[in-house]
């Protein structure tokens, strides 16, 4: 993807060497993007979108560009020299995240208005934590990612009246009143095992501003829990998150390979049974 | 040299880290070596002080991964200038430590950071990258002899190699030779209980530290 070279390994494609790992200014200039105005890329969207939504009450979700503007930065230039640009190479970052910022820009306001009228939610993200804390400061966050996010998503609220959902990976306590100022509606995965993401704390400091989903643990006790463990941590979640609105019932991240069935199966079946609106305190 | 301009340097050097200010530290080593401050100082006294406050003030919550990031590379830079004096002065690594992201598994940002500062801290790191498999990481344990083996995994899918890992050495009689650490985001002290490693570390700070204590 855009030149990063990835190994499938064995679930998962990941990152194994950066395009633009000793890239100068100039290099960032003339490196072959992809081009959001190709028409190829929209052939067919607006046709393939109307399907889905007739007949049924289920909201239609559009997923397209895997990533974000900070993971393709480091996908493309490597995590540590990336964050030593942020540093020291203000006018490097500011660069390529302004490459990378017009092509989401560029395709989006052409997906939107292919797709816009048909869908409820946009699946977007950009991974800024880790399990013990964000992996990015907030002031590094806030200088140079927090403005690109602010005018994607304006852009596309203004082109559909479908929310935004935000993906980040692990820990970004410190971030989420920052995602919601730059209009993010849905905010995904809060996973419960990582430094700070208690859901229930989040519902009661956002709850009536950000919708969630996510939350149930696939790190312990859906892969190693029992059937009890797995249904009393459903049970948890839905009485934390789902009270009053804004909770969609889902696990925390992928639910992972080494996981039973019979727990998958727990997880579902307990939502189906507990976990439908209206739901009160 | 006096105390004070000695003082002064090194009060420098460990602020520069601090602030990851790499002209600086470069340009701060070479001064220091020129004023002839022994080298082994010039780590312990001036740079290793810096990165115990970046360790403080990231298990605080003041810093965070990429302000560790910037300060294991201010001071790699700064080991760049030193490191050929540390051997001119018979002054050995503090340990050895072998380093990998066990097989099956890609990611290596937090073992990256683990391994800056592992190098920052007077460790000799022998990082095999990722997509370890057990047999290499044993392979490697005989080679090199070092005092303790460190493993990383981000999915539980793939964990269940370091118990591998771990089987190996022990089939191949190296357990007791060395110290084994392990880390990553589904990574607890009860799975290290579980399958014998000897330690688990949360976070690269803390993992820093059950090495230093070890060695």
């Amino acid at each position: 993807m855009w030149g990063i070279k990835c190994a499938k390994n064995p679930y998962y494609y990941d990152m194994v060497d950066h395009p633009l790992k000793d890239a100068t200014i100039e290099d960032l200039e003339s490196y072959p993007w992809p081009d959001p105005n190709d028409q190829a890329r929209y052939d067919g969207l607006r046709e393939d979108a109307k399907n889905p939504r007739k007949g049924t009450d289920h909201a239609i979700v559009a997923d397209a560009i895997f990533g974000g503007l900070f993971k393709c930065a480091w996908w493309l230039r490597g995590f540590e020299k990336f964050n030593v640009d942020m540093y020291k190479r203000s006018d490097f970052t500011e660069l390529l995240l302004e490459k990378i910022s017009k092509l989401y820009v560029g395709f989006y306001s052409r997906y939107s208005d292919a797709v816009g009228d048909y869908i409820q939610m946009v699946e977007l993200g950009d991974d800024l934590g880790a399990q013990t804390g964000p992996i990015i400061s907030p002031a590094m966050f806030r200088k140079y990612l927090k403005p690109r996010y602010k005018k994607l998503y304006d852009m596309i609220h203004s082109k559909t009246r479908a929310k935004i959902f935000h993906h980040t990976c692990g820990s970004v306590y410190p971030f989420i009143k920052d995602l919601i100022e730059v209009g993010v509606d849905v905010l995904n995965p809060i996973q419960p095992l990582v430094a700070m993401m208690d859901i229930g704390r989040i519902k009661l400091g956002f709850g009536d501003t950000l919708s969630l989903h996510g939350g149930i643990d696939i790190q312990r006790a859906l892969p190693y829990g029992t059937r009890e463990d797995v249904i009393a941590e459903v049970k948890r979640v839905i009485r934390l998150a789902a009270p009053n609105g804004g909770y969609i019932i889902a696990g925390a991240h992928n639910i992972q390979a080494d996981t039973p069935a019979e727990n998958i199966y727990a997880m579902f079946e307990t939502a189906k049974t507990c976990g439908v609106y209206p739901i009160k305190a | 040299m006096i105390g004070l301009e000695r003082e002064e340097i090194l009060s420098k050097l460990k602020d520069a880290v601090v602030s990851f200010d790499i002209d600086s530290a470069q340009k701060l080593c070479k001064s220091a070596l020129e004023k002839g401050i022994p080298a082994y100082e010039i780590v312990i006294e001036g740079m290793a002080k810096g990165m115990d406050i970046v360790g403080q003030k990231y298990e605080s919550g003041e810093f965070f991964l990429s302000e560790l990031i910037m300060a294991g590379e201010t001071m790699k830079e700064g080991m760049k200038i030193i490191q050929p004096h540390l051997k001119s002065e018979g002054i050995e690594a503090r340990g050895t430590i072998v380093i990998g992201t066990v097989q099956g598994d890609l990611h290596d940002i937090g073992k990256n950071i683990v391994a800056i500062l592992l190098t920052a801290s007077g460790f000799e790191v022998i990082d095999l990258g990722f997509d370890v498999s057990p047999q290499k990481f044993v392979e490697e344990v005989k080679r090199s002899k070092p005092n303790i083996l460190g493993m990383s995994a981000l999915l539980t899918t793939t964990m269940v190699n370091m118990d591998a890992t771990i089987n190996e050495l022990k089939s191949r009689g190296l357990r007791d030779q060395v110290k084994v650490i392990i880390g990553g985001a589904p990574i607890d002290s009860a799975y290290a209980k579980k399958i014998g490693a000897d330690a688990a570390a949360k976070d690269a700070v803390e993992g820093v530290a059950i090495c230093k204590r070890w060695t």
